[in-house]
């Protein structure tokens, strides 16, 4: 790896570090993890970079965050079936740092992943249609309409527990 | 009820883009020797490859030197393509406008509009 290279990867890293984090922040709900995973994404992208086309990069970062983060996800709801509590407490902690509550925190779990991913990536990413629909492999129209569902649920979950949002 | 408390911009801890340097060393560093099995492969494949081609099509002398070439993998600029320029704030160049109406090159004509985000043209 020449050191031009590095430096342009950690440039790239350092403009994209925070749209990713926050995209990968709503579906583990813990800032280091989710810091670990956008790092995770980079890396399998800079293992990957002669195959990489341009056109493509974006879509295939948010595609590999989106994808690492609910693996790390699942992964977490399977230590808690067996009875590891302990990262129960990571979460909580971390939620309070970013001033999420838990009902809000709920509200956006209890939707289907297809829905959330395309609502993420929409309000959080800055993506337009076809580059969401390109990232998740999905057509223009779907991303519409999960967008649209999943925001009406969100709504109606939030309201049946009668979060206050300031 | 609104959602917009659910996507409020949040900050990432600091000191990310100093580990990820460090990562991208660390994994940079193991590079080599899976390179170097993968070169290893491509070159016994293409061993084969010539070995085979010589006994049965009897190929001309430099059919070697173009099984070589063909492993090298392609390199591709990221970094500095224009599909990355909105990506990553920067200000793109407007690439030239390229027509061709039966395979032949045209004339194009920009006509004025009054909305900035709209080009309309005239083939000549």
């Amino acid at each position: 790896m020449t050191s031009v290279d590095k430096a342009q990867w950690i440039d790239m890293y350092r403009r994209l570090e925070k749209p990713l984090y926050n995209v990968v922040y709503r579906v583990i709900w813990d800032s280091a993890e989710s810091q670990d995973v956008v790092q995770e994404t980079f890396l399998r992208c800079w293992r990957r970079k002669d195959d990489i086309r341009a056109d493509g990069f974006k879509a295939l970062l948010f595609r590999t965050a989106v994808n690492l983060a609910s693996n790390r996800r699942r992964r977490a709801r399977l230590w808690r079936v067996v009875g590891v509590e302990v990262l129960d407490e990571i979460v909580d902690e971390s939620a309070s740092q970013h001033a999420f509550s838990k009902p809000m925190r709920d509200a956006l779990d209890s939707l289907p992943a297809d829905w959330r991913d395309v609502l993420l990536l929409t309000e959080l990413a800055g993506m337009t249609y076809p580059e969401i629909a390109a990232a998740l492999g999905i057509a223009e129209g779907t991303v519409g309409s999960r967008r649209t569902r999943a925001l009406a649920q969100l709504r109606e979950r939030l309201d049946v527990q009668g979060v206050v949002i300031a | 009820m609104n959602t917009d408390a659910l996507f409020k911009d949040l900050e990432p801890p600091p000191g990310g883009a100093e580990r990820f340097a460090q990562r991208l060393d660390e994994v940079a560093a193991e590079q080599p020797s899976s390179r170097a099995r993968v070169l290893a492969m491509a070159a016994a494949t293409a061993g084969v490859a010539i070995v085979t081609a010589i006994l049965l099509l009897r190929p001309p002398e430099d059919a070697s030197q173009v099984e070589i070439a063909a492993t090298e993998p392609p390199t591709v600029d990221v970094y500095n393509a224009p599909e990355l320029d909105r990506l990553l704030w920067r200000s793109s160049v407007p690439a030239e406008l390229m027509v061709t109406v039966n395979m032949q090159p045209a004339n194009v004509t920009e006509i004025e509009t009054t909305n900035q985000k709209v080009r309309i043209y005239q083939i000549n």
